[in-house]
């Protein structure tokens, strides 16, 4: 079980402890709005066992998913950026759990004196913009099925359970496809054994055989994050 | 004559939605069934007179049409193509709440509205009208 976000526990402990009185564990549902385009950012959420995602929402209404934040990093990075607002997308909590809150104003005075919070912080972003540019390269270029494949995988990363929560309409708007393609492609990995799907639960029971099925996107990314915030025990 | 009773059943889908329907025709071809892809409705009826083998049911994905529309273009199909008054039509719902989850609503002699909850549903549904 997880205990701990593990962008806060690189911190070097001194750090930490500077940083302890401004930290606070909140519970976070699903269907949560973190942060909405255009808001300055007033907090920070480091996930410990919740998964969020960054989504693009269009004028027509449709959305499809940016990102996933979960519990090696951190919502939030335009707080220590120039412009401190969102830019054009929405942070929503996909699968609910705990996070540690914390306030941009003094995560900011001490991002701006300490060396090592950002290199931790830069680390990340690098590694935030390492997964868009893969994830839009994924959504141009690969089949529905294989994404299916590739965001269970990135999900269950994130929150360390074979067990996601999860209904056909949501999986839709995080792929941004329609629901009956979602249904099929559930349909076609549970065929091949290598997920179970049944009303809003996905529980992934072979899961090298679903890496061997997902797209490359899945192991690029997680070994661009290994390279950047260090390699994380997979074992337990 | 006595050949043709052992060809599987042949499907009609009519699916204009590109992310779903090579899925869709990949699970339909693994459960057993043959699969004519339509994307309209002219398409649809000018191939299942075409085949040798005649459609035993027409599927189609509701996508962004009314509900009543869907089964016109459906009967319009059957017709147009000669098939049996009593081929069925599966229409795929496309946006429902949960409380419509997992329900098959019959909505005619031989016209079915599904609200899937998962692919599984589907199989069953079709597999009870068009036994493989």
């Amino acid at each position: 079980m997880v205990t701990e976000n593990r962008l806060l526990a690189a911190l070097p402990r001194e750090l930490y402890k500077k940083l302890a009185p401004n930290l606070k564990r909140v519970s976070l549902k699903q269907g949560t709005i973190l942060h909405h385009p255009g808001e300055t950012i007033k907090n920070l959420y480091f996930p410990i066992d919740c998964l969020i995602s960054i989504t693009v929402t269009m004028n027509d209404g449709s959305t499809a998913e940016a990102g996933m934040v979960g519990n090696r990093e951190v919502v939030g990075v335009n707080a220590f950026m120039g412009g401190r607002e969102t830019t054009q997308t929405e942070y929503i909590i996909q699968i609910a759990g705990s996070a540690i809150q914390v306030e941009a104003q003094p995560l900011l005075e001490e991002f701006d004196r300490n060396k090592d919070l950002r290199d931790v912080l830069l680390r990340y972003t690098q590694a935030l913009i390492a997964q868009i540019s893969q994830t839009t390269g994924c959504n141009s270029l690969h089949v529905l099925d294989q994404r299916l494949a590739r965001w269970l995988l990135e999900s269950q990363d994130r929150i360390n359970s074979d067990d996601l929560k999860l209904t056909q309409e949501f999986l839709g708007h995080m792929l941004g496809v329609r629901r009956a393609g979602v249904t099929q492609a559930a349909q076609k990995l549970q065929e091949k054994n290598l997920i179970r799907y049944h009303r809003g639960h996905v529980q992934i029971i072979d899961q090298q055989g679903l890496e061997s099925f997902s797209c490359e996107c899945f192991r690029v990314i997680r070994e661009e994050y290994d390279r950047l915030l260090g390699a994380k025990d997979r074992d337990g | 004559m006595s050949q043709k009773t052992d060809a599987p059943p042949t499907i009609l889908m009519i699916e204009l939605d590109d992310d779903t329907r090579p899925i869709l025709k990949y699970n339909l071809h693994r459960r057993g069934y043959c699969v004519v892809v339509a994307l309209e409705e002219e398409d649809a009826i000018a191939l299942a007179r075409g085949v040798r083998d005649r459609p035993n049911l027409i599927l189609i994905n509701q996508i962004d049409l009314p509900i009543d529309d869907v089964f016109n273009m459906g009967r319009h199909i059957r017709q147009g193509a000669e098939l049996p008054s009593r081929t069925p039509i599966v229409v795929m719902a496309e946006r429902y709440g949960e409380d419509m989850e997992g329900k098959d609503v019959k909505v005619g002699e031989s016209e079915y509205l599904t609200y899937l909850e998962d692919g599984e549903q589907l199989m069953n549904l079709l597999h009870r009208l068009c036994p493989v």
